[in-house]
């Protein structure tokens, strides 16, 4: 009868796990997100925070797009159109600029939304004590801000600003609720106050965010009752969940599966052009990257039509500068030609011979799009007679290596104009002075021209300055340049109405779900 | 039997000072900036030495793993430095979904390999043991991600049946349990039929046979029951194996449990987070242990704790 003691014993455990379980609180431990009839969404992580002054990850600009609202906006073509200011005027200067408000708007906690209101969002992100992670690019310039009245907001600039009006547009520079900054900053990030036409309604990490509609919203009430933002890390469960009706979008469909998703009767498969430029950096600190002519040579040594027309389908473009065509201060300064031949006969002048070198491309590994580029470019390489090893590296572990020039030759980035303007792409990745310049690129008169880019508010002026950074920096060419990216959604048919922007963002607030 | 449970509960405490200890290290010594990651991939110097300020990363190595040890006294684990929620918190609110595909793995896990390995040992090298044995040796040889994938494209997109992600209901839990059990019911498929096979030999056995107790009453009652010594040794540590097994699974089916948390906090290089877990793991590795031991006494007359 030992047989029944043994019995007892497994049962034994199995009832203390069952109170170790019931210990965990079943309260808390059904922490599970409840979906209304709304849209489902799958992305590939959660938000950092819902302050959009102090994130500056894609995910979390995308919801918090939905939650705030800003004094201008882009509409699909990045230009520039009001949304809570209904216009406004610049100095002669260039220094002050005026808006005029729209009346009769409050945010969801039922502030109304002012002057006032514009004034102490902004105060916070130009507070330098406040270490926002967004200040440098939306509060640094500002000077002071005063207000006239009810709806007239001033702006006085330390300098003027030729981004000044597409960084307002950018999700940095949406306005938060002046309670919420007075009564809890901290609190900013996990409760968002805003007058948009979403509200958070709950977030639980690692699982979803879910928004519901503010039915108040000033600019009309939204169709769908609520967004459920999906974590799914996996992209094939991501392919599967759209394919069976799990969820209405994705971004990011595989290059593999357009295709077969094509032919199914209930997606469609939308590619938006973005304003991201795929590029392979050389250190040039790191011979013989340090003299131009080489650089120009590898420049001619890759085949851009079959890269984009074979490995991507032809879903991407050839890039024709170091930004992207729909950014402000683009300019076609065109691409270098294949031209196998000539890349071997520079190398040769400049005496290197590519049998002696030993380099080290570094990639990070959750930018998936980019690894058949990388690979594409070491074969290219390898052509001409270099040893390229191919590192594949998980992001923090990436990072670091580009902080050590000793450790890398050639890295994959992007550049991803999230302002639609080129100013803090350039500021970023080319300016000498700029930490992560990891090209280490140096030119004192492109450094010039950009600064003096920066502070030219005349389109056409800037525009002028902007074509001769891009055409130095072709000559120079600190960068392989590769193509134009493609963000590629998945949406149900049932959805209808969401606007696509080229910064892989997209707005909900006339979206539709029949 | 107390003093034997009170002795045993005592020696943990220097093994998890030792798992601190030793996890503290390898996650510091893994190359990456959390604070660089937390202030985005575009973020400049100063941004990311503030971020660095504000959490305390700032400080000397030894410096920080002091003060981790006392708040871990005092039963704080500090707190997340992605979430900035108390580590604690965020482990109790996915812990109960992985205990839960846990116990279940471990249900499946026994049923089917317990089964597979009586099927086995009756009849040795017949088909029946070679076509089990394959089968075994298929859950023990593949890895989970591979079989997880394919039963989504089966029950999920070729028959919608089941969800394929997702963590919130019941049905969620199915195909990752399915996943873990089978893989795991492999080695205790092997494991039962040797053990079986060991005692079926024996003279007690015999004896009994002879005296004319019906075969299954012989395999049920006397050779399963001294078979279970290594039986429940290998269930204890397939536990272990599975809380192990489950951080692969979850990823898989987007489960909102404990594995995905420590994928996403060792990304995140977030060291509370990924410190308390593993603390967390451990601690309930080595209680099952003791249970084990302690289930051995159940089975077994002769063993005795003094």
């Amino acid at each position: 009868m030992r047989w029944n003691q043994a019995g007892k014993a497994v049962g034994l455990m199995l009832i203390v796990l069952a109170m170790i379980l019931s210990a965990c609180g079943s309260n808390q431990g059904a922490a599970e997100v409840t979906e209304g009839k709304g849209m489902v969404i799958t992305l590939k992580g959660d938000p950092v925070g819902f302050d959009p002054q102090n994130t500056t990850d894609t995910i979390s600009s995308l919801i918090n797009y939905q939650i705030y609202d800003r004094l201008v906006t882009f509409n699909e073509k990045m230009e520039v159109v009001p949304q809570l200011a209904k216009s406004w005027t610049t100095s002669e200067d260039g220094k002050t600029w005026t808006f005029e408000l729209n009346t009769g708007i409050t945010f969801t906690d039922g502030t109304p939304f002012n002057a006032e209101a514009v004034k102490t969002s902004f105060e916070r992100v130009a507070d330098e004590g406040e270490n926002l992670s967004q200040h440098s690019l939306v509060g640094s310039f500002i000077d002071n801000i005063t207000t006239n009245g009810e709806n007239e907001v001033v702006f006085h600039l330390k300098a003027p600003q030729g981004a000044f009006l597409g960084n307002l547009a950018s999700v940095a520079s949406s306005i938060l609720s002046p309670k919420s900054i007075k009564e809890n900053e901290e609190g900013i990030a996990k409760n968002p106050v805003g007058t948009g036409p979403f509200k958070l309604k709950e977030f639980v990490t690692g699982d979803a965010v879910v928004l519901e509609a503010n039915k108040d919203y000033w600019a009309g009430a939204p169709k769908i009752s609520s967004v459920t933002f999906k974590n799914v890390p996996e992209t094939a469960s991501r392919v599967i969940m759209l394919e069976n009706g799990e969820s209405d979008l994705m971004e990011g469909v595989p290059i593999t599966e357009i295709e077969r998703l094509s032919q199914n009767s209930e997606l469609v498969i939308n590619p938006i052009k973005a304003n991201r430029i795929a590029y392979i950096g050389f250190n040039t600190t790191v011979k013989p990257f340090d003299q131009p002519a080489v650089r120009q040579a590898l420049n001619y040594a890759i085949d851009k039509e079959t890269l984009v027309n074979k490995l991507y389908d032809g879903r991407v473009t050839v890039a024709t500068s170091a930004i992207a065509s729909r950014t402000i201060g683009y300019s076609n300064v065109g691409s270098y030609p294949f031209d196998m031949d000539k890349a071997k006969q520079m190398l040769k002048d400049a005496g290197v011979v590519p049998g002696n070198y030993k380099f080290r491309l570094i990639l990070a590994a959750n930018v998936v799009q980019d690894k058949p580029a990388a690979e594409f470019v070491q074969n290219s390489l390898q052509q001409l007679g270099f040893n390229i090893e191919l590192q594949t590296l998980e992001l923090g572990t990436y990072l670091e290596t580009l902080k050590a020039p000793g450790k890398y030759d050639l890295f994959v980035r992007g550049a991803l104009a999230t302002t639609g303007d080129a100013d803090p792409l350039f500021r970023d990745a080319l300016l000498s002075t700029s930490a992560t310049n990891y090209a280490h690129y140096n030119n004192p008169e492109v450094d010039k021209l950009i600064l003096a880019g920066q502070a030219q508010f005349e389109p056409k002026q800037r525009l002028e300055s902007y074509a001769k950074v891009l055409e130095l920096v072709k000559e120079d060419a600190p960068w392989i340049f590769l193509h134009e990216d493609m963000a590629r959604y998945g949406i149900s048919k049932k959805v209808e109405g969401i606007t696509f922007l080229p910064t892989y963002i997209y707005d909900l607030r006339k979206a539709v779900k029949n | 039997m107390l003093s034997y449970v009170v002795k045993r509960v005592l020696q943990m405490i220097p093994t998890l000072f030792g798992v601190s200890l030793l996890c503290f290290i390898i996650i510091h010594s893994v190359p990456g900036d959390p604070a660089h990651l937390i202030a985005g991939v575009d973020a400049t110097e100063e941004q990311v030495q503030s971020v660095k300020e504000r959490l305390g990363l700032d400080r000397p190595l030894y410096e920080q793993y002091f003060s981790y040890v006392t708040n871990l006294l005092q039963g704080n684990l500090g707190e997340s430095l992605q979430s900035e929620r108390p580590v604690l918190q965020e482990i109790m609110t996915r812990f109960p979904k992985t205990i839960l595909l846990t116990v279940f793995s471990v249900v499946i896990m026994v049923i089917v390999g317990l089964f597979a390995g009586i099927l086995s040992a009756t009849k040795p090298n017949s088909i029946r043991d070679n076509v089990t044995m394959m089968f075994s040796l298929f859950g023990i040889s593949m890895p989970v991600f591979w079989f997880g994938t394919m039963l989504i494209l089966l029950f999920s997109y070729y028959l919608p049946l089941l969800p394929s992600g997702g963590s919130s209901g019941f049905q969620h839990f199915i195909l990752p349990s399915v996943v873990l059990g089978l893989s795991s019911s492999g080695v205790l498929a092997r494991l039962t039929r040797s053990s079986i096979l060991e005692v079926i030999h024996q003279d007690f056995i015999r004896t009994a046979r002879a005296k004319g107790v019906k075969e299954r009453l012989v395999i049920y009652k006397h050779t399963l029951k001294n078979a279970l010594i290594p039986i429940i040794t290998i269930i204890g540590l397939e536990f272990g194996t599975l809380l192990g097994g489950a951080v692969l699974t979850e990823t898989v089916f987007s489960m909102n449990g404990l594995g995905r948390f420590i994928i996403q906090s060792i990304e995140f290089r977030d060291y509370p987070a990924v410190q308390g877990c593993i603390l967390f793991v451990a601690t309930i590795f080595v209680v099952v242990n003791l249970l084990v031991d302690l289930c051995y006494s159940a089975v077994d007359p002769r063993i005795r704790y003094e």
